[in-house]
């Protein structure tokens, strides 16, 4: 019986001349979005490529400099874009572009593109994500909304009842209906998206593992959907008041929600202000961390420590390189400070994440953008990730340097002279950033899968219960 | 006419949809004032702090200095290096002002960086001294700013208690009572649509002025302005549901149809835009400019020398008598003029660009009538782009004149003496407010007007039947 009702419910979506109509108009929309977002990902990923190939050859051709002058032209790195960015750009257009890396400090990012776009951007990126998540809905809405308060305003309900039709077969026939038509929609975004993905970003093993785990989740979101709007449908007594109850849960879900969600996180976990964080890695940094010593004490205990090493009783006399290892003594401390209030402000950005996590409980829709993010590796966790790989490049790379000034000098040397050259900058290795695993996403985004599990088991058994109570 | 007017308001307040899309809304939107209200507070406490913090920073040095004048000899090497920090990392904040509708919402204001500080080094190559660290998290799920909440919301509530109003009835059997007993229906739309537009104006009018009292720089003029805009915003909303209304569809449909335009309007419409003012004013890469940044630092520190013997072939008054070379921080200064010289132009140009483009979207927002009040509200919190080019050049007329207080004193190995302190230069806000301020207000009346005109010729042609 159900296949028969199946068959009946997918003869009326497609006769239906809405679906025609609408189902064109994402389609289209869909593969608009998908192709301009795919495009721009690739210009960038070329224009990236390019740029660190440039400042790399900037880097390589310095000339004669002082060591520590050469380094501190410094390096720029480029997070690489992720295969699945052209589906999910995620945070990419509000964490900067490029990350400066110098001797002595950490840098932040630089350069967000969203800082030159219009006032718009802040009602939130026009994505394939967002076509997916906030706008499929409401195809599943316009489609579903009268789907059994029309059966029962034009009294069929009542002859399904009369001839013996179970209730929950019909309205399972219905949820399945609506689920094989549209849940199709994101694993089809999804092999979309990677064909269209630059070339070299790789559809490989772990990519194609996170598009599986994408599509999967957004078939139980619309699986939630799906159920939900039948569910509202089968309690109202009109279409109209379905439709505008379901346009409610519909702005709540992808609007209000997060948003209410990102202000109550703004509150109940607040970051420092700029000032105030550069302020205290520099105070910690002069004054030292616990009972270690103001700067200058430090640095008596660093020379009196070389001075034994070395057996001399000046700075001048060692036999390698002075300042070099003081600098690196320095730099250190400089690393542990660094790497204490940026673990403090990255807690802090985690902690903000989880108090939007909660509002998950009340979105199904919020669960499923922070699970999109984390699959694409457009995320926090992901940008951490790079940050921190590119932040031991940075102290491996000034380390490398200093060692090679401590073996190459002795004692103290003018800062001004120039005995760093071409052969020096070269022998720096290039920065490879290894993007981690899908391992990695999973454990960033178990919440989030167990949220949006929850969600739809709550949904179906909704329909379900409702079912034993439809009234034609 | 009073006795349909009665009665629309009775079906209103009756009517269990309408309060409860009306209480929703006054719900979204009051936390949405109280959340921005406390950040426009928050702002403005913040940018208070910073500058007595500076006033803090200035008397430390100055008192140094002092110390540092009763020793004799004066030592020139300490004098300078501490001319040289307060020069480099001590400079007043340069704060772009709030205007007095910053209550709408400070998320222009985390975008962009509008405190900036002058430097004699160059501030941009430093990542400090211009990039912000809110979390790309909350930018990204878009800010809860009252205006953003207003733009997206506000037409959705309109949708909900106006649209297949006439279908409605129409599917209930009750308009051909209407028509039949009432000499003009289209009085009948007009009150009920009049009514549930005034209810929506006033709850957003309400959270406008609850987000206003809370910031202590608000301006009366500001939220007048803002609710003129407001009333603009939903009339030109109501019309376009209301044309809705008139089409021979079902209810569901009209519903639809009236909830397209607004995802049209809403969403794809800003992303044309922005392609049509990519083409009119391209913004510059700024991937490409590191590559440009880095040559200028590369050949301003290769000419390193000789950039240290022109300042002083130029400054001859403030030649040392008895140096004949020189270390850091002296050899760096001459470098960072020079550098800067050529950064300057190549960042100006993104402040241009973006300001051209806002001004060319500005033209034609209009068609994106929640584009257009957020841009009222921009202009309002005073974070438009031609007002923060306009404070950028500011901000380097103060770095020129920082520079020309500090460099010779540096350069001289004079330092600074306690009473240099008191003079040194600090930012004069000056930035005025953007004029068209009305423009969008106007816009968006001149488009509810087209859309009234339409339809009552829709309703002469006696389609309400």
């Amino acid at each position: 019986m159900i296949a028969v009702a199946l068959h009946k419910e997918w003869r009326a979506i497609v006769r239906d001349r809405r679906f025609a109509v609408l189902a064109l108009a994402l389609g289209l929309l869909l593969a608009g979005v998908l192709a301009v977002t795919a495009r721009q990902h690739r210009l960038l990923a070329d224009e990236k490529a390019q740029v660190a190939a440039a400042a790399r050859e900037q880097w390589d051709t310095q000339g004669d400099k002082h060591p520590h002058r050469g380094a501190h032209f410094g390096h720029y790195v480029f997070r690489p874009e992720s295969a699945l960015a052209g589906v999910d750009p995620g945070l990419d257009a509000y964490v900067g572009q490029a990350l400066w890396l110098e001797p002595h400090r950490r840098n932040m990012t630089r350069f967000r593109p969203a800082a030159d776009e219009l006032p718009s951007v802040r009602w939130g990126g026009f994505t394939p994500a967002f076509v997916l998540i906030a706008l499929l809905p409401l195809l599943i809405i316009a489609f579903g909304f009268n789907a059994v308060s029309q059966e029962r305003e034009s009294g069929t309900l009542r002859m399904l009842h009369g001839a013996g039709v179970d209730a929950r077969k019909l309205l399972g026939a219905k949820f399945a209906a609506l689920l094989s038509v549209f849940g199709a929609a994101v694993p089809l975004a999804m092999a979309a998206g990677l064909a269209l993905a630059p070339t070299g970003s790789g559809a490989d093993t772990a990519t194609l593992a996170r598009a599986a785990v994408l599509a999967l989740a957004g078939v139980a979101y619309c699986a939630c959907l799906a159920a939900l709007v039948l569910w509202v449908s089968a309690r109202a007594s009109r279409s109209r008041q379905a439709l505008l109850v379901l346009l409610g849960l519909w702005v709540a879900f992808v609007f209000v929600v997060p948003r209410m969600g990102a202000a109550a996180a703004q509150q109940v976990v607040p970051l420092p202000s700029p000032e105030a964080f550069w302020r205290g890695i520099q105070h910690d940094y002069a004054q030292g961390l616990g009972d270690d010593g103001d700067l200058a004490t430090r640095g008596r205990r660093v020379d009196a420590e070389l001075l034994q090493t070395y057996g001399v009783s000046r700075i001048e006399d060692l036999p390698v390189g002075a300042a070099p290892l003081r600098r690196l003594a320095r730099d250190a401390y400089a690393d542990r400070v660094h790497a204490l209030h940026f673990g403090n402000l990255w807690t802090r950005y985690q902690r903000q994440e989880d108090v939007l996590r909660l509002a998950a409980a009340l979105s199904p829709a919020v669960a499923m953008r922070g699970l999109s993010m984390k699959m694409a590796g457009t995320d926090l966790a992901h940008q951490r990730h790079f940050e921190e790989a590119a932040e031991s490049y940075r102290r491996g790379v000034n380390a490398a340097i200093d060692q090679w000034d401590v073996d190459n000098t002795r004692g103290l040397t003018s800062f001004e002279s120039r005995y760093g050259g071409d052969a020096l900058w070269r022998s720096v290795p290039p920065f490879v950033y290894v993007p981690p695993g899908i391992g990695f996403a999973l454990r960033h985004a178990w919440v989030e899968l167990v949220v949006l599990a929850a969600w739809a088991t709550a949904a179906v058994a909704l329909l379900l219960g409702s079912a034993r109570r439809l009234s034609p | 006419m009073t006795l349909i007017l009665l009665a629309e308001w009775r079906r209103l307040v009756r009517e269990r949809t309408s309060l409860w899309v009306l209480a929703l809304l006054s719900l979204a939107l009051g936390a949405a004032a109280l959340s921005s209200g406390l950040d426009a507070r928050g702002w403005r406490a913040q940018t208070d702090q910073l500058t007595s913090e500076w006033s803090a920073a200035r008397a430390r040095a100055a008192e140094a200095a002092r110390a540092e004048d009763a020793r004799t000899p004066r030592n020139e090497d300490r004098a300078v290096m501490a001319a040289f920090q307060f020069a480099r990392g001590e400079a007043p904040p340069a704060a772009l002002p709030a205007l007095g509708g910053l209550a709408l919402g400070t998320g222009g204001f985390e975008l962009l960086a509008p405190t900036l500080r002058a430097t004699v080094e160059s501030r941009h190559t430093d990542s400090r001294k211009s990039e912000r660290f809110d979390n790309p998290l909350f930018s990204e799920s878009g800010t809860p700013d009252l205006s953003t909440c207003i733009a997206l919301l506000l037409p959705l509530a309109l949708l909900g208690l106006c649209g297949g109003l006439v279908q409605q009835a129409r599917e209930d059997g009750t308009w051909r009572l209407v028509v039949a007993q009432c000499p003009r229906p289209g009085g009948v739309l007009a009150a009920a649509l009049g009514w549930r537009a005034l209810a929506a104006w006033g709850v957003a009018a309400l959270a406008s002025a609850i987000a206003f009292a809370f910031d202590p720089g608000a301006t009366a003029w500001a939220l007048a302005a803002w609710l003129a805009t407001l009333a603009a915003f939903v009339a030109a909303w109501t019309v376009l549901v209301g044309f809705f209304c008139l089409l021979r569809v079902s209810s569901s449909a009209a519903v639809l149809g009236a909830l397209s335009v607004w995802l049209l309007s809403s969403f794809a419409v800003p992303v044309g835009l922005a392609w049509a003012a990519d083409r009119q004013a391209r913004m510059p890469s700024r991937l490409e400019a590191i590559v440009h940044v880095r040559h200028a630092q590369q050949r301003a520190e290769t000419q390193m020398d000789a950039l240290v013997q022109d300042w002083y072939a130029t400054h001859p008054t403030d030649r040392p008598a008895t140096r004949t070379s020189h270390t850091w921080p002296v050899t760096y200064m001459p470098r960072y003029l020079a550098q800067d010289r050529e950064i300057r132009p190549l960042m100006a140009a993104f402040d241009e660009a973006r300001a051209r483009r806002y001004a060319f979207v500005e033209r034609w927002s209009w068609l994106s009538p929640g584009l257009a009040l957020e841009m009222t509200a921009d202009r309002l919190a005073g974070i438009d782009a031609g007002r923060y080019a306009r404070h950028v050049q500011a901000v380097n007329l103060h770095e020129d004149a920082w520079r020309d207080f500090f460099v010779p004193r540096i350069m001289s190995y004079r330092g600074m003496t306690a009473l240099d302190y008191a003079s040194v230069p600090v930012f004069s806000a000056r930035t005025p407010a953007s004029q068209k301020t009305w423009r969008h207000a106007a816009a968006l009346a001149a488009l509810a007007l087209v859309g009234l005109v339409l339809l009552v010729g829709r309703r002469s042609r006696r389609a309400m039947l």
